[in-house]
C-alpha cells in the first residue's frame, strides 16, 4: 500500500509538474494535402500614374539589408535594438526611377494612416538618435539606413501585432534608438510624391498682397471660396473667383462678406492679370465684380498646375482663351478710372454710398421718444453707411445702400413703453412693425436710391418694405 | 497513519495548484498623454496600493500618438487621456471600431486644464532679460536654442505655434510669426492672415534648416532633458510639468496662454491645418481654444470595470490630492462631453445627470 501511494504522488507531482510547464506542446501532425499559394500582394508602390505590386516573394527577391532597429516612444519608453531584415526604401524606389530632393515618401500603413519621410531621411539616414540605456540623446553611431523590414530576428514579423511589413531605420549598434513614431507598422503602401512647389503671386490694390501658396489653398478650400469650371475638354480647373482676391486688396478688409468693394466696382477699375512673360490681359471691374465664373484656378483635374500655366491661370465659361492667361505672377487693380474711390473715405463711420440718395431727403423719428429727432441726407451719411446685399421675399437679392435700422434706434432715447415703430410713406400710408423685431433685426436698413428713402427689411414680409419714407413714429 | 497520509497528499496537491495558478493580477491598460507622466505614475502606485488585483500598466505619448494606438492599431487600451480634449470626439466619435457600427467613444471627462508657458533655467540666454512682453523677440534671435514640439505628433506642439500666431494681434506686430519661424525650415510653416483669423498650415515634411536655432522633438516632454542639460535656451511646456520639473518658468499672458475660459474666443481666431492627410478617415484641423485635458473609456476596453474603478479614484479626495500635488488639479465638479452615455456607476459616483 505504501508502494502504491508513493507512485500515486509520484504521478500525481509528475501530471502537476506537466500542468505547470507552459512549454509549446507538439501538436500530432495532421496530414495536410498541399495546395499551391496564390500570389498575395503586400506593398503597393506608387508614383502619380505609376504602380507597382510587390509580392512577399517579389520583395525578398531584391536586395536585402540587415540591421539594427530599436524605438523610443515619445515619452521614453525604449525598445532595444533588434536585428532587422528587409529592402532598403530607396531600393524600392528606383523601381520607380529614384527619388530626388524635390520629392517625398509618404508611407501608408493598412489603416490607412500615413506619414511622410523626407528625402534626407530616406536618403541619408538622418535621424536623432538615443542612448539605449538613458534615452539621452547622443551622436548618430555609424550610418542609418531606412528599410521596409519583413524579418526580426530571422523570423517573419507577426501580421496580426504590427503587419508582414514594417518601416524601420535600422543601424549598426546595439546602443542607439530612434523616435518610435519613425517606425510604422503594417505597412502596405508607398507613395513618391512630387514636392509641391511654393509660390507667391503679387496682388496689388489699394493695398498691396504677396499671396503665397497656403494662402490662396486656404481660400480655396471646400467650404470656403472654391470653384470649378470643365472646360470643353473635360478638364476641370478649380480655383478662386477673381473678385474675391480683388477683394483682399481693394481696401484694408480682407476676408468676410463685405470684403469686396461693389461702391468701388461701379465707379469702375481695371484688373490688369500678368503672366511670367509679360503677357498682360485686363478685365473691367463690371465684368468681374461678384461674378463666380470668372476664376483664378491653381488646380487642374486635382493637380498643381504645371509649366505655362503654373501657378495659376485665369478660366471660366465667359472668358475667351485669349483672356485665360497663365502663368500669372501679378494681378494689379487700375483704380485711376475712379480716383475718388481710391481716396481715403470721406465717410466718419461707414462705407461709401455705393448709391447716392436725394440730398433734400429727411427723416423724422418722432413719438414715445424723449426728443423728436430729424435726420437730414447729410446726418446718415455721417452714420455707418453699408454697401450690401438683402433679400426681397419676392424680388429676390438686391444690392443696397443704407444705415442700419439698429443704429438709427440707438441714437434716440426711446420711452419705456413704446412697443410698435410705424414707418410712414411720404404719401401717408404706414406700416405698424412690433419694436422688438426691429431692433431685434441686425440686418434691416434705413436706405435709399436716387429717389427716395426706403426700409430694407430682410426676414420681414414684403408690406415691410417702406418706399418713400419720412417717418417713424414709436408709440 | 493512512488518514495522515491521504491528508498529506491532498494538502500537497492544494500546494501545488496553487502555485499553479497564482492569482494573475487584471492588467488595465491606460494610454496617456506625456505631460501626465508624472501625476499619474503617482496615481498609478497609490492605485496599486489600493487595489492590489489590478496591475495598471502607464504607456505615455504625445496626444496625437495616444489617439493613433486607440483607433488606427486598434490596440486593447482601458482609459485614454489626452492633453486636448477635442482629439476625442474628433478621432474617437468620429471612427468605428471595425466590423461594428460602434464609435470608439461617445463621451468624456473634461479632465483639468493647464496653461502654456515658455520654460527656461538660469543658465538659459538672456534669461534675466526676458519678460511677458518680450519673449517672443527673444526666442526669435538666432544665438538662442529653442525647442519645439512636433506639431504633427503632440498637440503642445500646435498649440506653441498657436500663441505666435496670437502674439501678433496681442502685442500688434505683423511679424512675431514669421520672424520666428521663417528660414527656421526646409519647408516653410505658412501663417494665412484671413483677416478676422488665422490659418497656420503644417506642411507634411517638417525639418529643421541647417544651422537653424530650432530644435524640435516628438514631444514636449523629451524638451525636458535637453532644456537641464542645456542643450536649449528655451522651450514651450505645459504649466504643470514646468512646476513638476522645477524649471523656471514665463507665464505667457492671459490672452496667450491658452488657459483662460474668459479669452476663448481670442483662442478661436488660430486654427492650425495640416497640409496632409495623417488619419484615414479625419483631416486634423485644431481650432485654438482653452486647453482642456480629455478622458474617457475605449468603447473596446478589455476591462471597462477596473476604467472605472480607475476613474473613481482619480476623482477620489485622495486622487484629486495627487493631481493638486502635481500642480495639474482636476476640473471639479466634474463635467464633460455626452454624459449620459457614461457607464453608469461612474455617473452615479461623480453625481452626474
Amino acid at each position: 500500500m505504501k508502494k502504491l501511494c508513493v507512485v500515486l504522488i509520484m504521478g500525481v507531482l509528475i501530471f502537476s509538474l506537466t500542468g505547470c510547464s507552459t512549454a509549446a506542446q507538439e501538436a500530432p501532425a495532421e496530414v495536410q494535402t498541399e495546395v499551391p499559394a496564390v500570389p498575395v500582394t503586400v506593398l503597393e508602390l506608387v508614383k502619380g500614374d505609376e504602380v507597382i505590386y510587390f509580392t512577399m516573394d517579389q520583395l525578398k527577391s531584391l536586395p536585402a539589408v540587415e540591421g539594427l532597429a530599436g524605438i523610443m516612444s515619445s515619452t521614453g519608453k525604449i525598445t532595444a535594438p533588434a536585428l532587422h531584415k528587409g529592402v532598403l526604401v530607396s531600393t524600392l524606389l528606383a523601381e520607380v526611377g529614384g527619388m530626388t530632393d524635390a520629392h517625398s515618401v509618404e508611407v501608408v500603413a493598412s489603416d490607412g494612416y500615413s506619414i511622410t519621410y523626407s528625402p534626407n531621411q530616406i536618403s541619408n539616414g538622418e535621424y536623432i538618435t538615443y542612448d539605449v540605456s538613458s534615452g539621452d540623446e547622443m551622436e548618430t553611431i555609424g550610418s542609418l539606413q531606412t528599410i521596409i523590414a519583413y524579418e526580426r530576428e530571422g523570423k517573419p514579423l507577426s501580421p496580426e501585432m504590427e503587419g508582414e511589413l514594417r518601416l524601420v531605420v535600422i543601424g549598426e549598434s546595439p546602443l542607439q534608438v530612434v523616435d518610435g513614431h519613425w517606425s510604422v507598422k503594417f505597412v502596405n503602401k508607398i507613395v513618391l510624391k512630387e514636392a509641391v512647389e511654393d509660390w507667391v503671386v503679387n496682388f496689388k490694390g489699394a493695398i498691396e498682397e504677396p499671396m503665397d501658396r497656403a494662402t490662396f489653398e486656404s481660400g480655396a478650400a471646400d467650404g470656403c471660396h472654391l470653384r470649378a469650371w470643365t472646360d470643353a475638354d473635360g478638364h476641370v480647373w478649380e480655383g478662386i473667383p477673381l473678385y474675391y482676391l480683388i477683394g483682399r486688396v481693394d481696401d484694408e478688409i480682407k476676408h468676410g462678406d463685405d470684403a469686396f468693394r461693389d461702391d468701388l466696382a461701379k465707379n469702375g477699375y481695371t484688373i490688369d492679370l500678368i503672366s511670367a512673360d509679360g503677357y498682360t490681359v485686363t478685365l473691367d471691374s463690371y465684368t468681374v465684380m461678384r461674378n463666380d465664373d470668372i476664376i483664378v484656378a491653381y488646380l487642374v483635374d486635382g493637380e498643381p498646375l504645371v509649366e505655362d500655366n503654373f501657378p495659376l491661370r485665369l478660366v471660366g465659361p465667359e472668358l475667351s482663351k485669349k483672356q485665360m492667361v497663365g502663368g500669372i505672377t501679378s494681378v494689379v487693380i487700375n483704380f485711376e478710372s475712379a480716383p475718388a474711390a481710391a481716396e481715403p473715405t470721406t465717410q466718419a463711420a461707414g462705407e461709401a454710398p455705393a448709391i447716392i440718395g436725394p440730398a433734400d431727403a429727411t427723416l423724422t423719428l418722432k413719438g414715445l421718444v424723449e426728443a423728436e429727432k430729424v435726420f437730414t441726407m447729410d446726418d446718415l451719411l455721417k452714420l455707418a453707411v453699408v454697401n450690401t446685399s438683402v433679400e426681397h421675399p419676392k424680388k429676390g437679392t438686391m444690392d443696397v445702400t443704407g444705415v442700419k435700422v439698429a443704429e438709427i434706434l440707438s441714437l434716440v432715447n426711446l420711452k419705456a413703453d413704446a412697443k410698435t415703430a410705424t414707418f410712414i410713406a411720404g404719401d401717408g400710408w404706414s406700416v405698424d412693425v412690433p419694436l422688438a423685431d426691429l431692433q431685434a433685426c441686425e440686418n434691416c436698413l434705413v436706405g435709399w436710391d436716387e429717389e427716395m428713402l426706403r426700409t430694407y427689411m430682410p426676414g420681414f414680409d414684403s408690406n415691410f418694405w417702406a418706399k418713400d419714407l419720412v417717418s417713424i413714429e414709436f408709440k | 497513519m493512512k488518514k495522515q497520509f491521504f491528508g498529506l497528499l491532498i494538502l500537497e496537491l492544494l500546494v501545488l495548484l496553487t502555485a499553479c495558478n497564482p492569482k494573475e493580477k487584471i492588467p488595465l491598460v491606460v494610454f496617456a498623454a506625456g505631460s501626465l507622466i508624472q501625476p499619474f505614475t503617482d496615481l498609478e502606485q497609490a492605485f496599486e496600493e489600493k487595489y492590489p488585483d489590478i496591475n495598471v500598466q502607464m504607456e505615455f505619448h504625445g496626444s496625437i500618438q495616444v489617439m493613433r494606438h486607440v483607433t488606427e492599431l486598434h490596440e486593447d487600451i482601458d482609459i485614454v487621456a489626452t492633453a486636448d480634449q477635442a482629439l476625442i470626439p474628433m478621432l474617437m466619435y468620429e471612427v468605428n471600431m471595425p466590423g461594428t457600427d460602434d464609435p470608439y467613444a461617445d463621451w468624456f471627462l473634461s479632465m483639468a486644464n493647464n496653461r502654456l508657458a515658455v520654460a527656461y533655467t538660469q543658465r538659459s540666454k538672456y534669461a534675466n532679460e526676458i519678460t511677458s512682453e518680450n519673449w517672443w523677440e527673444i526666442l526669435s534671435r538666432q544665438d538662442v536654442k529653442v525647442g519645439l514640439s512636433d506639431p504633427r505628433f503632440d498637440a503642445l506642439g500646435y498649440r506653441q505655434l498657436m500663441a505666435f500666431a496670437l502674439a501678433q494681434d496681442v502685442y500688434r506686430k505683423d511679424n512675431i510669426f514669421h520672424s520666428f519661424i521663417s528660414q527656421q525650415f526646409s519647408k516653410e510653416i505658412h501663417l494665412v492672415d484671413m483677416g478676422d483669423f488665422k490659418i497656420i498650415r503644417i506642411p507634411e515634411i517638417l525639418e529643421t534648416a541647417k544651422n537653424s536655432h530650432i530644435m524640435m522633438r516628438g514631444s514636449s516632454i523629451a524638451l525636458i532633458s535637453l532644456l537641464e542639460a542645456g542643450e536649449i535656451d528655451y522651450a514651450f511646456e505645459y504649466e504643470s510639468v514646468i512646476k513638476q520639473h522645477g524649471l523656471e518658468m514665463l507665464s505667457l499672458p492671459p490672452t496667450l496662454n491658452l488657459g483662460e475660459e474668459e479669452f476663448s474666443n481670442n483662442y478661436h481666431k488660430v486654427t492650425v491645418q495640416m497640409d496632409f492627410r495623417r488619419f484615414s478617415t479625419v483631416d486634423p484641423v485644431f481650432i485654438g481654444e482653452q486647453i482642456t485635458y480629455g478622458l474617457t473609456i475605449p468603447s473596446n476596453a478589455p476591462h471597462p470595470e477596473e476604467a472605472a474603478l480607475f476613474i473613481r479614484f482619480l476623482y477620489s479626495e485622495e486622487g484629486q490630492s495627487i493631481m493638486r500635488r502635481n500642480a495639474h488639479p482636476l476640473i471639479y465638479p466634474p463635467t464633460g462631453d455626452q454624459l449620459q452615455n457614461l457607464p453608469d456607476e461612474l455617473r452615479d459616483f461623480l453625481s452626474l445627470k
